[in-house]
This record gives C-alpha cells, sequence and structure tokens, in this order.
C-alpha cells in the first residue's frame, strides 16, 4: 500500500471533483453514441482493477485478464438469453464464472511465480480467441453472436434511445463505484492484508498462520471476477459478443494501463484508464496537424494509440516506476530483507 | 491444552529429522524449552540451525516429535501451530517491506478473532516508541535494528506460549545487538514468556540462555546449562574466540 502525503491528497481530492463533475455532465452534452463510448471507458476501468489485484496487491502478474472479461461476456450473454434470467442475474453468473475460471488459472499460480505465471497467462490470452470459436453455442463462433435482451429504462423514464444510454451509463456508474469501494475495503480488511503480506514475503506470511494456497487462489478469483463484471457490463451496453474482442492485445493494454496507474493503488486504476483515454484522444488530434515537416511525421504516428500508450509506458517505468498515483508518495525504499 | 500443563513442559522434540530433498539436515535431534526459560540452539552456518525452528512449525519436510505443554503438535499445520502458541521470527527479520509498520502488526494477529487485537497494537508502541513514530511508514524503510523490533513484537502479536527467534543478530551493529538482547532478556523476564534462539553469536545468546545446545551437521553435539557451556573448552573455542 502506498502511503501518500498531504498534498498528494489534495490533489487526489481535486481529482476527485473534476471527475465527478465530469461524470455528472456528460449525458447533457454527449450523443447516445458518445456516452455509450464513454461507459465502455469507465467500465473498463474494472478490468484494470482487476489485474491490480492480481498483480499489484496479489503479486501475481497476469498478462491474461483479457480473457476473463471475455468469459464474463461470454457467459452474461448466455444466461441472459438462452437461460433467460433476468439482468441483475446474468450478470452475477458472468461474475460467478470469471471468478470460476480465474481459480482454475490461481492453482497453477500456487508454484509458478513471476516471468513464468506472465508467461502461463499471456499463454491463455492467446489461446482464448481460437478457443471460443470453436464453442458457437456460447461464443457465436467466429462472427460472434447478437443478444436478443437488452437492457433498457424502465418506462417512467421515457423510451427514447437517449433515456436508455443514460440509464445505462448510471448503471453502470454505479457499479463501478460499488466495486471501487468494495475493493478498498477488501485491501484494507485482515484478508486484504494476507494478500499483500504474501506479496512482500510468502514465508513470513506462513509462518503467521496465513494459508498460501487460499489466498493465492482466492486472490486470483476475486481479480478474474472484476474483470468479468467489466465483460458482463459490455453486454449491458452493446448486446453483443465476439471473440474479435479478446485479443492478446487487449489484455496486455489492460495490463499496461494498471502498470501506468499504479498497481498496488485502486485509485491508480482510475488514473490508469483516464490517462490511456487522454493519450489516446491527444495522439489523435495531434495526428492532423500538418506542415511542421518531421514534427508532423512523428505526429503521423501518434495516430497510432498503441504507440502513444507504448511510449507513455516506457517513459513512466523510468519516470514514475509506481505509475500515476505513486507520484509524490514517499519512497524511502530499502530491501526489506 | 491448559495453561497448567505447559507450566510444567514447555517445548519438547524428540528425535528431530528433517532433509530437503535426498539431503538430510536434522539428523535426530533431542531437545526442550523449559516453560519460562530460554533455550539456546548454538551451530555454525549450515548446522541446521533454521531447518530446527521451520521442522518446529512443520514448514519444512520433517519427522519426529515435537510437543508443546504435553500436546502433539508435529502433525499440525503451520497456522495451527501457530494458533496452539508457537510464534516465529523468521530468519532476517521477514518483514513486509510494502505494509505499514501497523500493518506488519496486523498481519501477526492473523489467527486471532478477539476484539483486543488494536489495544497489543497499542502496547507495543509504547514498548517500542521508535516504531509508534514510524507506524505508517513502510517497513522497508525501516533500519535493521528497528525491523527487528517490528519483527518480535510482530511475532508477540499472536500473544504465543513460545518465541522462536532465528538468528535475530543477524547483519546487526554490535550496540544494537547488545540492545536487542537486553530486550529479549527482559521479555522474559517480565513476561515469563518462553523462547527457543538459534545463534551465532554464543557470548550473548548463552548470557541471556538457561539451557544451551550446540549443533554440528544436523546432530546435537554438546548440551547443558548455559553458564556451563559457556566455560566448555570446545564452545570457547569455536564460539567465543577464546
Amino acid at each position: 500500500m502506498m502511503r501518500t502525503s498531504a498534498r498528494m491528497r489534495q490533489l487526489q481530492g481535486v481529482g476527485l471533483v473534476l471527475i465527478t463533475t465530469w461524470l455528472f455532465c456528460l449525458p447533457f452534452v454527449s450523443t447516445t453514441t458518445e456516452l455509450r463510448q464513454h461507459t465502455q471507458i469507465i467500465i473498463s476501468v474494472l478490468a484494470v482493477l482487476g489485474v491490480n489485484i492480481a498483480t499489484g496487491y496479489g503479486g501475481m502478474i497476469s498478462l491474461g485478464h483479457g480473457v476473463f472479461v471475455g468469459v464474463g461476456a461470454f457467459a452474461t450473454g448466455y444466461f441472459v438469453d438462452e437461460m433467460s434470467l433476468p439482468w441483475l442475474l446474468a450478470i452475477s453468473m458472468g461474475i460467478v464464472t470469471a471468478s470460476l475460471s480465474g481459480a482454475l488459472v490461481g492453482i497453477p499460480a500456487l508454484r509458478i511465480k513471476g516471468i513464468h505465471l506472465a508467461l502461463l497467462t499471456l499463454c491463455m490470452a492467446i489461446v482464448f480467441q481460437p478457443l471460443s470459436k470453436r464453442f458457437p453455442a456460447f461464443t457465436g463462433g467466429v462472427s460472434g453472436k447478437a443478444i436478443e435482451a437488452r437492457f433498457e429504462a424502465p418506462i417512467w423514464l421515457g423510451d427514447s434511445r437517449m433515456a436508455s444510454a443514460v440509464y445505462r451509463y448510471v448503471f453502470c456508474i454505479l457499479v463501478v463505484l460499488f466495486a471501487l469501494g468494495l475493493t478498498w475495503n477488501l485491501v484494507n480488511s485482515r484478508a486484504g492484508r494476507a494478500m499483500r503480506a504474501l506479496r512482500d514475503n510468502d514465508t513470513a506470511a506462513a509462518i503467521y498462520g496465513i494459508n498460501l494456497v487460499r489466498t493465492r487462489v482466492i486472490t486470483f478469483s476475486i481479480s478474474a471476477g472484476l474483470a468479468g463484471l467489466a465483460g458482463a457490463l459490455q453486454v449491458v451496453l452493446v448486446p453483443y459478443v465476439s471473440q474479435d474482442n479478446y485479443s492478446v492485445q487487449e489484455s496486455l493494454v489492460v495490463y499496461a494501463t494498471a502498470v501506468i496507474g499504479g498497481l498496488g493503488s485502486i485509485w491508480g486504476s482510475v488514473l490508469g484508464v483516464v490517462a490511456r483515454t487522454g493519450f489516446g484522444a491527444l495522439g489523435e488530434r495531434l495526428s492532423g496537424v500538418d506542415g511542421f515537416g518531421l514534427v508532423s511525421e512523428f505526429f503521423e504516428l501518434l495516430d497510432e494509440q498503441a504507440f502513444v500508450f507504448g511510449v507513455g509506458l516506457i517513459a513512466l517505468t523510468f519516470v514514475f516506476p509506481r505509475g500515476l498515483a505513486g507520484i509524490g508518495t514517499k519512497n524511502k525504499q530499502q530491501t526489506g530483507s | 491444552m491448559s495453561d497448567d500443563v505447559f507450566d510444567e513442559v514447555g517445548l519438547v522434540a524428540k528425535n528431530l529429522h528433517a532433509s530437503y530433498g535426498a539431503v538430510e539436515v536434522l539428523r535426530g535431534l533431542d531437545f526442550e524449552v523449559a516453560q519460562g526459560k530460554v533455550s539456546v540452539i548454538l551451530g555454525a552456518n549450515g548446522a541446521g540451525k533454521t531447518t530446527t525452528l521451520r521442522a518446529i512449525c512443520n514448514m519444512c519436510n520433517s519427522s519426529g516429535d515435537v510437543s508443546l505443554g504435553g500436546v502433539d503438535i508435529s502433525r499440525l499445520g503451520t497456522a495451527e501451530i501457530v494458533r496452539k502458541g508457537v510464534a516465529h521470527v523468521p530468519q532476517g527479520r521477514g518483514t513486509f517491506p510494502e505494509l505499514s509498520v501497523t500493518d506488519n502488526l496486523l498481519v501477526g494477529a492473523y489467527v486471532r478473532k478477539d476484539k483486543e487485537i488494536n489495544d497489543d497494537v497499542d502496547r507495543w508502541f509504547e514498548i517500542f516508541p521508535v516504531l509508534a513514530e514510524r507506524r505508517e511508514q513502510l517497513a522497508g524503510s525501516l533500519s535493521g535494528g528497528e525491523q527487528q523490533m517490528l519483527a518480535v513484537s510482530r511475532a508477540l502479536m499472536s500473544r504465543p506460549k513460545l518465541l522462536l527467534l532465528d538468528e535475530p543478530s543477524l547483519g546487526l551493529a554490535p550496540l544494537i545487538i547488545e540492545d536487542l538482547f537486553t530486550r529479549f532478556t527482559n521479555l522474559n523476564k517480565e513476561t515469563g514468556l518462553t523462547m527457543l534462539v538459534v545463534e551465532q553469536n554464543a557470548n550473548l545468546a548463552l548470557d541471556m540462555a538457561d539451557v544451551g545446545y550446540v549443533i554440528e551437521s544436523g546432530e546435537i553435539t554438546l548440551s547443558g546449562p548455559a553458564d556451563q557451556l559457556k566455560s566448555d573448552p570446545a564452545v570457547q573455542e569455536a564460539y567465543l574466540g577464546a
């Protein structure tokens, strides 16, 4: 857990007010499409938070969290359509399915650590797309499938498209806030301390009676559940599921966002998404600037969000190794042997 | 387990064996720590000191009988052994560097479910004011001596009957070591806490201990009352530099 100075707390407060104001104004200034895109960005916080729990708090690198987002989306689509469950129940089933698959991955994580676990989760992300093409009943195969059920606003809000878009927007924000609060409580609880102690020194953690196996598996499944929730909300927003959305790159971007924002900080997961979106938008704007010779050529490159993101990632790891949330934290680190 | 039984017997290890793969590290150790007393195990690097403590906590592949207060604990899991009242300060302190000092203490109370945990945290802050000053700081930013104090108070957060100390003097300045051992002695005298210390620093350890054992290559080669061991020529030559 990073400790923040009073000045940083003030900055965080200002950031919080800015974000809240922005969230509040958005529905009044956006079209339905824009609002949906913004909502998608907001729910991506959950997947990043998932990685943060596994990697930042649990010390288990996961390069494959896009898989759990996918599992959450496929499962929600399946339960809401094929099983005709109500939305809230289907979303819960999406979380449960993702958590269970997370627990399955958590089991090998008991034995392998660091770079090896990173590779294992990466392989999982690579296999996921071709594998999901093979189970069209759940995933719609290569082309994906439309979900029949719609997450509509209740009648009293009117039946306009805008009413539904705002309804989904508010619903997703509330879910994300709830998840953030719950996660914050978790990491500061007895179980969360066990999780973090294990990350720091598993031998010492075992000495104090922390069950390594159980803690690791639970940590990984909670983290996968959060990613699964992100997938479930994607289906709420866009009633369509496809393996196309869950490529390896998606998984890597989620991981990179978590690192940029700051592992081991809840706030960092939000910051990471804000930074990713900001970088992307900035790159798009700048790429349109012409007439400056070489500078313009460089700006052309900025159109590639991945490029901006990559450069940002490299720069950040050098300048702020603890991510955006780590800026200004007292960093008197020594290796506690 | 009743405390009365423990009052009489403390920790008893019989025929303790341990191995890492094919390598046998402990070859049948017999030792005990009487309740309220301090026993010390002396030995060179690789003699099996750390393994002995790990074997007591069932953290390595071991066999033999270990009983605490007359109750067999050799088949229990580590968490259960902690609940029975054994606390362990690992070699090199083993603090959690990215956790705050307070959180480190709270992890020490992981197996407890009572309401007095926070009172105990305050108590240790009173005993070690330097920790109180740094309660919000990450443990990794503490000095070696402070970390050792943190590690000891963290272990005592589980309210143990028996404290296992693994080379507490390792890597600390001589003055700090002396201060630390004075604190250990006081802890034993004031609270009657039973301790098993493994050490290379024979002088200080024997001063504090009631009973001493010397292990070489996983076997006990010498044992007896601490003051007797201190005057033993073999010990003097090997550990006291006489």
